[in-house]
């Protein structure tokens, strides 16, 4: 115990000294060096570090160390053979992660490994491999260790990679652990796992073969499982030789490709052969391209090729297959042409190019609405994209093409689309009729069927067996028959109205069998059962060979025709009962006349009462008798007359109403005056008929149209009205008989030639004229005057006074002119009993060769008389007697007589007539021969009349 | 390149001691400034290559040698001062 107290202190004080000979020396060595130098050796060439140098170091290192850790993005912890934590960097301690492996708490001091083998829950799996890991790693049995978990937060889903190293090389000295945050790693690597297994996927499914080569493209990255089926050899021969794929070329191809190879920097598209293994050979596509990286520089070359074997079997088809179609087209009658997609021509048969001088190079690759289609034409180009756009299975149109000289001919297209073998729309192929004369010939026919129904003559067509194939609708008009009920019907028996006999209608056939057309007219029953008559004729129609295929019967309705020819007959027969009429009035009024004469006289001189009353009764009678006449005579002009004032104007305007509604638009109707009112006597509707009847003939002559003009005015004691159109106008020989009955110059049909008879006939009872004035080509005018009523027309009417009874005793003269010689003598009493002096004859030569002086006053004598008439007498002796006053006298009279009568100022007495009549016209007469002496005349009447009673 | 031709040296250092960074810097420094192309350095570190150091009898670190041209020269220290450098190298007054 001493003993060992001496040495410690002994050895105590030695290594203080010691320690002091160091301090002291590192001391100097400062100095010497001036701080300047580090570290010094020994002889042995031990290195001593300076005691600053020792402090720097240390410091530095730890730092270092410090600040390393610290920079490091992974959460790093150091541990300790054991596994106990050393030290973690500032990460480790922020980490803030709720897993078990790096949980909060795993702070130095702990054993990391321990922990990691307790831990539990859902990551515990990971957190007993890691424990494991980290050990081997600690026992130096693994070099390193890496685990990756996950570690999600509640909003996002993380990976860490765990990776634990030893702490020093060779030793078993502790190891490093870090936890790195792989997430955006393992999201990427997760997105490129799936988009290679996609392209796996696709480029495995798939029968085309996508390759991937090196930028030399000796080396091949990737090819598709499809190599192996298209070129019959394993993916991996051509891995282990790039080079194979050059062989498996076809021989005659190889050439093409070898420089296609050497030359394929942009990419390559195109067909080639190959030959597989066993002998079979194959048409492969490849479409290869360059991949750029992001210089631009190719480093790689992708590509696909396909199988297109089977395609180009169905395009060698589909060549063979338009081959012999156009082989076909070729040698037919009608124009044929394929378009592609932009409508240029692709094919084009010979027949098109014949019929449009174009020549086969220069129409194929051209556009065909640019050659062809006419620069008017907008809708075929529409249909064209139409078509393209709805494809149809087949379409249908019409349309006019160009030749090269610019002619057009219609053609109708038939129109398909054009498919590849594939299926696509690849253009149009048309097939064209040249129907331009066809059509034209359609048309030609048309306007021959129109004008066939149109025709006004009812037309049947009937086949050789006589059945109806055909009928016009002026037939079913006619008939009644339907279109449908006549088609199949014979029309003998359709038409049968059992008038003609059974030789009639075999005539007919025999005829037009041995081809000879029939004519004649024959009369039919309608659907109603009506009966017509038409003139028809039956016409064989006959085929290209001759033979006869149809007949056409042409019918002419005469049912109008004999309407027309009775009406003829009927006028002719009122003209016929006119003239009879006035010649049985004329004798049966001189008979009346004659009566009349012996019934006055009988009852002027009646000493019996009863003898007077008898002889008035007679009077009556005859009175009534001459009624009866007159009712005759107005029958046979078929209209009475009645007759009002009418105002010329109001005349006007009605007709101009009525015109306006009666002419076509293309005639203008002008009305000009009157400016005052003119009043005629006159019936009104009969005027409207003067004044339209004159329209029509005008309207007639004006067939292109232009103006009629109705003028009115006033000349002196008469109206005038004219009359005017700017038609055709007429010549002088048709002046002069304009007003003749039945003179026409209208075609047959169009008038009855009686309108301006009728005209004539109504003005001329009305005591007017009518002319007309005509220039060729210029117009005509119609004239018309009439008398005004304030004019007192010369009043032909007997006219009574109530005095006339009273037969005055009168002087005078009277040459009495009578033919029938009870009238004579009935007339010359009662004029001697009324006291004038009377000399009578029979006719007009007698008269005239009397040699009176001095001259009788007045001339009584009837219109007809055999010989010299009426009023040629009365001209006559008027030369001879100036002073002479005539008085005719008739039963009937003509309108032209009585006018004249009238335009003579001379009297006229209707017979039969009475005593007062006879006196009333007497004496009117004498005052107009001796003026000077009416009055006295006058006066004495009175008397005379209570004389003669 | 200079008729003087090229400047050998070989720099014996501590690690990464203070003083022995320095004079790396401070060489390096000198060599651009006053040896542009016309310099090799060689740099020796005594931690790893003891037996080096023993050879060539340095006893210090940081110690310059200037191998070429001859004659051999070895500068112990710093080399912040750079006159009396330049002029134990050789690059000052004696030129």
């Amino acid at each position: 115990m001493n003993k060992a107290v001496p040495l410690l202190r002994d050895r105590d004080l030695e290594v203080a000294a010691l320690i002091k000979v160091l301090h002291d020396s590192g001391k100097r060595l400062e100095e010497l060096t001036g701080g300047e130098v580090d570290t010094v050796a020994d002889h042995e060439g031990r290195m001593f570090l300076l005691q600053r140098s020792q402090e720097y170091l240390r410091m530095n290192e730890a730092t270092k160390q410090a600040a390393i850790l610290n920079a490091l993005p992974a959460h790093t912890a150091l541990l300790d053979p054991q596994g106990v934590i050393l030290s973690v960097n500032d990460t480790w301690l922020d980490f803030g992660c709720t897993e078990v492996i790096e949980a909060p708490g795993h702070a130095i001091g702990a054993n990391y490994v321990d922990l990691c083998a307790a831990a539990q829950g859902e990551g515990a799996p990971a957190a007993h491999r890691a424990a494991e890991g980290i050990r081997s790693v600690l026992d130096g049995s693994a070099a390193t260790f890496s685990i990756e978990y996950p570690c999600d937060t509640p909003t996002e889903k993380r990976w860490f990679l765990l990776t634990v190293t030893p702490l020093a090389r060779g030793l078993a000295g502790g190891a490093v652990v870090m936890h790195i945050n792989v997430t955006a790693e393992r999201l990427s690597s997760e997105k490129l796992q799936a988009s290679e297994l996609r392209f796996r996927q696709m480029a495995d499914s798939s029968r085309d073969v996508f390759f991937l080569l090196s930028a030399s493209m000796s080396e091949i990255c990737y090819v598709s499982p499809a190599y192996e089926q298209i070129w019959g050899r394993t993916c991996e021969s051509l891995y282990t030789d790039p080079a194979s794929w050059l062989s498996s070329i076809h021989p005659d191809d190889v050439e093409r490709m070898t420089g296609i190879n050497k030359n394929c920097d942009g990419g390559f598209d195109g067909d080639f052969r190959i030959v597989r293994p066993d002998g079979q050979m194959r048409w492969v596509h490849v479409r290869a391209f360059p991949i750029l990286n992001e210089l631009g520089e190719r480093y790689r070359t992708g590509g696909v090729a396909s199988d297109i074997t089977n395609r180009k079997a169905a395009a060698d088809e589909l060549r063979e297959s338009q081959r012999r179609f156009s082989d076909l087209l070729g040698n037919v009658e009608m124009v044929s042409v394929m378009l592609d997609m932009r409508a240029s021509v692709t094919y084009c048969n010979d027949y098109l190019l014949r019929l449009t001088g174009w020549k086969r190079e220069e129409v194929i690759g051209r556009n065909w609405f640019d050659l062809f289609i006419p620069v008017d034409d907008n809708g075929i180009k529409t249909a064209f994209d139409t078509l393209l756009a709805e494809l149809p299975v087949a379409s249908h149109h019409e349309n006019e093409i160009l030749t090269r000289s610019g002619e057009r001919r219609l053609i109708q297209w038939n129109t398909t689309v054009l498919r590849s073998a594939t299926g696509d729309v690849a253009g149009t192929a048309s097939i064209g009729d040249d129907i331009t004369e066809r059509r034209q010939v359609e048309a030609r026919l048309r306007l021959k069927n129109e004008a066939l129904n149109a025709a006004a003559n009812s037309m049947i067509i009937t086949d050789r067996d006589r059945t109806i194939v055909w009928v016009n609708p002026a037939f079913t008009a006619l008939t009644g028959y339907t279109e449908a009920d006549a088609i199949g019907r014979n029309p003998q028996l359709l038409l049968e109205s059992g008038t003609h006999d059974a030789a009639f209608h075999q005539n007919i056939w025999t005829s037009i069998a041995a081809g000879t057309p029939w004519s004649g007219e024959m009369t039919s029953r309608r659907k109603d059962g009506s009966l017509y008559t038409e003139a028809s004729t039956i016409t064989p129609v006959r085929d290209h060979d001759g033979t006869i295929s149809h007949f056409i019967c042409i019918n002419t309705d005469l049912t109008t025709q004999h309407q027309m020819e009775e009406q003829l007959r009927q006028a002719q027969k009122m003209e016929a009962v006119g003239h009879l009429a006035a010649g049985v009035a004329h004798e049966f009024n001189n008979l009346l006349q004659a009566l009349m004469s012996m019934a006055t006289i009988v009852r002027m001189h009646a000493i019996l009462p009863l003898v007077a009353k008898v002889a008035g009764e007679m009077e009556t009678q005859i009175k009534r008798g001459a009624a009866l006449t007159q009712q005759l005579l107005l029958f046979s002009r078929r209209q009475a007359i009645e007759r009002s004032s009418l105002d010329v104007r109001e005349e006007m305007q009605k007709a101009r109403e009525l015109l306006q509604r009666l002419l076509s638009e293309n005639i203008t109707i002008v009305v000009e005056g009157p400016v005052e009112r003119l009043a005629i006597d006159g019936d009104s509707s009969q005027m409207q008929q003067v004044l339209l009847n004159l329209a029509i003939n005008a309207r007639d002559a004006m067939p292109g149209g232009g103006t009629l003009t109705l003028r009115a005015g006033r000349a002196g004691d008469h109206a005038w009205i004219e009359i005017e159109d700017t038609g055709e106008g007429f010549d002088e020989v048709t002046r002069t008989r304009l007003f003749e009955p039945f003179f026409t110059t209208k075609e047959r049909g169009k008038g009855t030639g009686l309108g301006l008879a009728v005209v004539h006939g109504i003005i001329a009872e009305h005591g007017g004229r009518i002319d007309a004035e005509s220039e060729r080509g210029v117009g005509s005018v119609f004239r018309i005057t009439l008398p005004l009523v304030t004019c007192k027309r010369p009043q032909v009417e007997a006219v009574g006074d109530g005095t006339g009874e009273s037969a005055a005793v009168a002087s005078g003269h009277i040459l009495l002119v009578e033919d029938e010689e009870g009238v004579r003598e009935g007339i010359a009493v009662l004029l001697g009993i009324i006291g004038y002096d009377i000399t009578a004859v029979a006719s007009g030569e007698e008269a005239l060769a009397l040699a009176l002086d001095p001259p009788p006053d007045v001339l009584l004598s009837d219109v007809t008389l055999p010989g010299i008439a009426g009023l040629q007498l009365g001209e006559r002796l008027s030369e001879r007697w100036p002073s002479l006053s005539v008085v005719l006298m008739s039963g009937y009279i003509e309108e032209a007589i009585r006018s004249g009568v009238m335009e003579r100022g001379w009297l006229f007495l209707q017979k039969p007539f009475e005593l007062k009549d006879l006196t009333h016209q007497i004496r009117s007469a004498l005052r107009n021969a001796r003026p000077n002496e009416v009055a006295e005349t006058s006066t004495r009447s009175v008397s005379d009349v209570a004389a003669l009673r | 390149m200079s008729r003087r031709g090229l400047l050998k040296f070989r720099l014996f250092v501590a690690g990464e001691a203070l003083n022995s960074t320095q004079a790396v810097t401070n060489l390096t420094a000198i060599c651009r400034d006053y040896l542009p192309d016309r310099h090799e350095i060689e740099i020796v570190d005594v931690f790893r290559e003891p037996l080096r150091a023993l050879a060539e009898g340095i006893l210090m670190t940081p110690t310059l040698v200037k191998l070429a041209p001859s004659p051999t020269r070895k500068i112990v220290g710093t080399l912040s001062h750079i006159e009396p450098v330049l002029l134990a190298l050789g690059l000052k007054g004696a030129a």
